[in-house]
C-alpha cells in the first residue's frame, strides 16, 4: 500500500519558510474580516432600530388601548357624563350653548351625585389621570399626552354638540409623543375612541 | 486561501447578513400589521358607538327613528398609530349595514366594516364587528 503523504511533492525546506503570511495576505484577511464585523454590527444597529420601532408601536398601542377600555366600559354604563376643565381637584363642566369639548370627563356611575369618577389631563407633567370621590385613588394612565383638548361631545354624526343633549357620544383623543433614541424623527402617536352610554 | 474561495465566503456572510435583516424587517412589518390591525377594530368600533347614540324610539309619538343606514355613509378614517419618520398614514374606510332582524321584539342588526389596506397595497383587510340594536326603553 502507497500513502500519500502532504507536501510530497515539495521538499521539506521549503514548506517550513512557507509557513508565515505576507504582509499583503494579512492586510486582505484582516479587510475581509472588518467587511464581515461591519455586517453584523449593522444587521445588530439595524435589528435594535427596528425594535425600538416595534416596541414603540406595540407598546404604545397595547398600554393606552387598556389604559382607555376601563373608561369606555366606565362611560357605557354610567348614568350621567360631563365634559368639561379638572384643575385643583375641582371639575367645571362647560355650560349648555358652549361647545362640548374640554380637558375632563366626569361620570356619575350612579344617580348618587357625591360617587363620581374624573378622567382628566393634568398640564403640569402632561399626563392623563384617573380619580374618584374616594380620596388618594388618583391614578396616571398615560404620560406624554400633548393635547389640552381631550374629550367632546358628539352627535351620531360625529359633530361636536353645543348643548346637552342625552344621547351623545364621548369622543377621546390622546395625542401621546415618545422621544426615540437610535431611530431619526420622532414617536407621536393618537389614539381615539368613543363611547355611548348604554341606558339612553 | 485563493481569491474565489474569499469571494465564496462573503457571498455566504452576505447572505446570511441578508437573512438576519429581512428577519429584522419581516417582524417589524408583522408588528405594524397586528398594530394597524387592532387600531382598525377600534375605529369599527367607534363607528358602532356612533349608532348606538341614534334616536330609536318605537313608543314615541310620532316614533323617532335615526338607526338607519342612510345616516351612517361610508367613512374614511385614518388608522391611529405612532407614525414613523417617514410620517406614512394609513387610511380605512367604515361601512355599516343596517337590518332588521326581528320586528317583535324589535331589533336590528349593525354590521360595520373596517376596511384597509397596508401600506398600499392592493389586498384589502376587513375588521368586522357586529351588535344586535333593541329601541331606546
Amino acid at each position: 500500500m502507497k500513502l500519500l503523504l502532504p507536501f510530497s511533492r515539495s521538499p521539506a525546506p521549503q514548506a517550513t519558510l512557507a509557513a508565515a503570511f505576507t504582509l499583503t495576505e494579512l492586510m486582505i484577511a484582516m479587510g475581509v474580516f472588518a467587511l464581515l464585523v461591519i455586517g453584523v454590527v449593522g444587521s445588530g444597529v439595524f435589528g435594535l432600530s427596528m425594535y425600538q420601532i416595534t416596541e414603540t408601536k406595540l407598546t404604545e398601542s397595547a398600554g393606552a388601548r387598556i389604559a382607555v377600555s376601563k373608561m369606555t366600559d366606565e362611560i357605557r354604563t354610567c348614568t350621567t357624563t360631563c365634559v368639561g376643565s379638572f384643575t385643583n381637584g375641582t371639575f367645571a363642566g362647560v355650560a349648555s350653548g358652549e361647545v362640548q369639548s374640554g380637558s375632563a370627563l366626569l361620570l356619575y356611575p350612579t344617580t348618587n351625585s357625591s360617587n363620581f369618577i374624573v378622567y382628566f389631563f393634568n398640564p403640569t407633567d402632561q399626563t392623563f389621570r384617573r380619580t374618584t370621590s374616594v380620596p388618594g385613588t388618583t391614578t396616571i394612565l398615560a404620560d406624554s399626552v400633548t393635547n389640552t383638548v381631550i374629550f367632546s361631545a358628539q352627535d351620531f354624526y360625529g359633530n361636536v354638540l353645543t348643548n346637552s343633549q342625552n344621547n351623545r357620544v364621548i369622543h377621546a383623543c390622546l395625542e401621546f409623543f415618545q422621544p426615540q433614541g437610535i431611530v431619526p424623527g420622532s414617536g407621536s402617536y393618537k389614539l381615539e375612541t368613543s363611547a355611548t352610554r348604554r341606558t339612553l | 486561501m485563493t481569491l474565489v474561495e474569499v469571494a465564496i465566503a462573503m457571498g455566504v456572510a452576505g447572505l446570511a447578513i441578508a437573512g438576519v435583516v429581512n428577519g429584522y424587517i419581516f417582524c417589524t412589518q408583522s408588528a405594524a400589521k397586528s398594530a394597524l390591525s387592532l387600531a382598525a377594530g377600534a375605529r369599527a368600533i367607534e363607528r358602532l358607538e356612533q349608532t348606538r347614540a341614534a334616536s330609536w324610539q318605537n313608543a314615541s309619538s310620532p316614533p323617532v327613528d335615526q338607526l338607519v343606514a342612510s345616516n351612517f355613509p361610508p367613512e374614511v378614517v385614518t388608522l391611529d398609530l405612532p407614525a414613523s419618520a417617514s410620517g406614512i398614514i394609513t387610511y380605512a374606510t367604515n361601512y355599516i349595514q343596517i337590518s332588521q332582524i326581528s320586528t317583535n321584539p324589535p331589533l336590528r342588526r349593525i354590521h360595520v366594516d373596517c376596511v384597509w389596506s397596508f401600506r398600499g397595497s392592493a389586498t384589502l383587510i376587513t375588521n368586522t364587528i357586529e351588535t344586535c340594536r333593541a329601541p331606546d326603553s
